[in-house]
């Protein structure tokens, strides 16, 4: 892709006053289309808010389609029972706020220098770096060096240092310091008696939030909604992150305590448990739904960067 | 600077990594020391309660953390030396002034625990691959463990096993069903998106598209269990409703790939065509007018225009994609494995998980690891030199 891609989109000439009439037939088929594609992406979603605030016995019973029926708390309360959820919980939060200002720190102390064309030996850390996006140890080399040789099986240390730099992310931070902050700025600030890391600090920073939004959203994702590595490295409960804990509720499907009821009775409760299961999702969404609307304008233009250079 | 600067400044860093060198070494000697064999001395003893105290808040966190330390110390020991015994030497002194190294050395400064990491996470596990011509022994480590007799010995095991011909065939399936249904479909999507002129309607159609890619695997496998239940899921009870029988699609060999495939581009599908959208924004709009003039309508712009226009981009993301044709993530169809659904949901993922964490056969894991890269590094060159030879857009 060329650079100009990342020129904003110019408008497209308005002929609305002269539209033929395959054109009106073209844009009345297309936003149907769209509209059809829409509805299918966001029912499911819709159906898992509205579901999670329902009488369980109205979904299982097949009764919900478009509006809560019989709205009611009860399945938050049963979550907020769950003491695995809870904790899984807070781990989670735990392990997403250092994580991510580690990845953050780890991210800008590489970019920002390998940013620099006055950085000597720059292109060939860079080769080093872009190697490891295509050649890594694999499975079992990683598991030995961090549960074995670094001894961090069991320590949310083992989460926060496999995933501490991404090459990616650092690629798309440093192209946005090589292309979207004017290198005369910082010279200047040389001049003017600034440091490298006064540089950084007082430059480059203040300038580049929209990079550490987008940067910032990616290792938060990948931290909040990665199990891979805590299913490796930590077998201790307490210490397991959400995602663990959720894929117990949700797809390991332990129904321990339904032997001693009646039919009648299991049934009900199978129900229940379904039916919790929707506001368990919700819950564990709750951080990505909040930091949604606040980084979604950054969307394109992080892809965009990540995209200039392959 | 002075002439000798360079050599003072030498001799204290690499003296400064010596030391912490050496302070590494006895800390790293006191954490892995089990305390079993008596007799240190009351200095030791002090250390040692200091360390183990740490290690009950920390687990055994700080190997790890002294490994780092370790490499930038040598780093730095490195660095101080070449710089005590060359720092005097002319050509030296040119070649820092003119890099601009006196004035600049806290770039460098920054890079190190970078590097450190790349060093110690990325290029370490890299050696481990020679797991794959090894009996490995746990006290002797990766290096320490001898090299097997025929050195295929574990290929052979591999090749000779009845799960390759399953889990490679199984791997190869699923791929190509996610890129003949993933592939196109962001496009078309980003081909629609572009050509609405609402820009509410645009703004909604993409956000929404966009939600679902934040989901994590384990919660996207839980809606598709909880969708597809038997008795309570919603699309059952759709089922039902139209006259038709129920059934646990999860466990239903036959609705395998078809879940893991459409749930794969429900969730991404808006998400992989921003790129394309992208793209899409930067087609020069003289090109339209030109051709609206020329009396072209609506599709035949997105046809003759468009669609030509983002071309380099897809065959780029189509080699890109033709390179993980053989590297299905385990995530997702590890969660979705059941009991009765092994004979398609087994991948060479999977199985390398299960073979290595599982049964411990670390060897026979990273020969697996191993096969699959070198076969993805393969397929990526082959697909290269075919849109190199027949168009003239390639990676390299």
């Amino acid at each position: 892709m060329q650079k100009t891609a990342a020129v904003p989109a110019k408008k497209r000439p308005v002929r609305n006053s002269r539209k033929s009439r395959a054109d009106v037939i073209f844009d009345i088929i297309n936003i149907i289309l769209l509209a059809i594609v829409t509805v299918i992406i966001f029912y499911p979603l819709w159906f898992t808010v509205i579901a999670s605030f329902s009488n369980p016995l109205q979904v299982a019973g097949g009764h919900v389609y478009l509006m809560p029926v019989e709205p009611t708390l009860e399945n938050y309360q049963k979550v907020f029972e769950n003491e695995g959820i809870m904790r899984g919980y807070g781990n989670s939060l735990i392990l997403l706020i250092v994580g991510v200002l580690i990845c953050l720190f780890m991210t800008v102390s590489c970019a920002y220098p390998l940013s620099r064309r006055d950085v000597w030996g720059r292109s060939f850390i860079m080769k080093a770096i872009t190697f490891t996006m295509f050649f890594s140890g694999g499975l079992i080399p990683n598991y030995l060096l961090v549960s074995r040789t670094l001894g961090l099986q069991n320590s949310w240390w083992a989460l926060w240092s496999t995933g501490a730099l991404s090459a990616y992310n650092m690629i798309i931070m440093r192209t946005f310091f090589n292309s979207s902050i004017p290198y005369e700025i910082q010279e200047a600030a040389t001049i003017d008696g600034c440091t490298p890391y006064g540089t950084l600090l007082h430059v480059i920073l203040p300038l580049s939030a929209p990079i550490l939004a987008v940067v910032g959203l990616y290792y938060g994702v990948g931290i909040w909604n990665a199990y891979f590595n805590a299913l490796l490295y930590i077998t201790d409960r307490t210490k397991w992150p959400l995602q663990l804990y959720l894929r117990e509720v949700l797809v390991s499907n332990s129904n321990q305590n339904l032997m001693d009821m009646s039919a009648d009775e299991m049934a009900r409760q199978a129900m229940r448990a379904e039916t919790i299961k929707y506001s368990v999702i919700i819950l564990s969404s709750i951080p990505m739904l909040i930091a949604y609307p606040f980084v979604q304008r950054f969307f394109v233009k992080g892809v965009m960067i990540g995209s200039v250079k392959g | 600077m002075a002439y000798s600067a360079y050599v003072t400044i030498g001799a204290i860093v690499s003296a400064a990594s010596a030391a912490g060198f050496g302070v590494l070494a006895l800390i790293a000697k006191l954490v892995t020391f089990t305390g079993e064999k008596g007799g240190y001395t009351y200095y030791n003893n002090v250390l040692h309660a200091i360390i183990t105290t740490y290690k009950g808040y920390f687990g055994t966190a700080p190997i790890a953390a002294i490994t780092t330390a370790f490499i930038i110390c040598i780093l730095g020991f490195l660095v101080g030396i070449i710089l005590m015994l060359f720092g005097s030497n002319a050509k030296v002194r040119r070649f820092i002034i003119k890099r601009n190294i006196n004035r600049n050395w806290q770039f460098y400064l920054m890079l190190v625990l970078p590097i450190a990491f790349y060093i110690v996470m990325c290029y370490m596990p890299l050696y481990g691959v020679t797991l794959a011509f090894k009996k490995y022994s746990p006290k002797a480590g990766i290096g320490g463990s001898p090299w097997i007799d025929p050195w295929y010995k574990w290929f052979q095991k591999y090749f000779s096993s009845p799960y390759f011909g399953k889990t490679v065939r199984n791997t190869f399936i699923i791929s190509i069903y996610s890129l003949i249904a993933g592939f196109p479909l962001p496009i078309l999507l980003a081909l629609m998106i572009n050509e609405v002129n609402n820009i509410v309607y645009k703004k909604l159609v993409q956000n929404i598209t966009y939600f679902p890619h934040f989901l994590s695997t384990v919660v996207l496998v839980g809606l598709i269990k909880a969708f597809t239940h038997r008795d309570y899921g919603i699309i059952n009870i759709f089922i039902q409703s139209i006259g038709g029988t129920p059934k646990n699609w999860m466990q239903e060999v036959s609705m395998f790939r078809f879940l893991y495939v459409f749930s794969g581009v429900w969730q991404n599908a808006g998400w992989d065509s921003i790129i394309y959208i992208a793209a899409l924004a930067g087609v020069d709009p003289q090109l339209h007018e030109s051709a609206y003039i020329d009396g072209a309508n609506r599709f035949q712009c997105l046809w003759h225009i468009n669609i030509p226009s983002i071309m380099p981009t897809i065959v780029i993301l189509l080699i890109m994609n033709s390179g993980h044709i053989l590297s299905v993530g385990f995530e997702k169809v590890y969660l979705m494995q059941n009991s009765l659904n092994t004979e398609v949901s087994y991948i060479i993922s999977t199985y390398a998980y299960q073979i290595g964490i599982e049964s411990a056969q670390y060897e026979l894991s990273t020969t697996i690891s191993l096969f699959n890269s070198v076969v993805n590094c393969v397929m990526l060159i082959i697909v290269n030199s075919i849109a190199r030879h027949v168009g003239d857009t390639s990676l390299w």
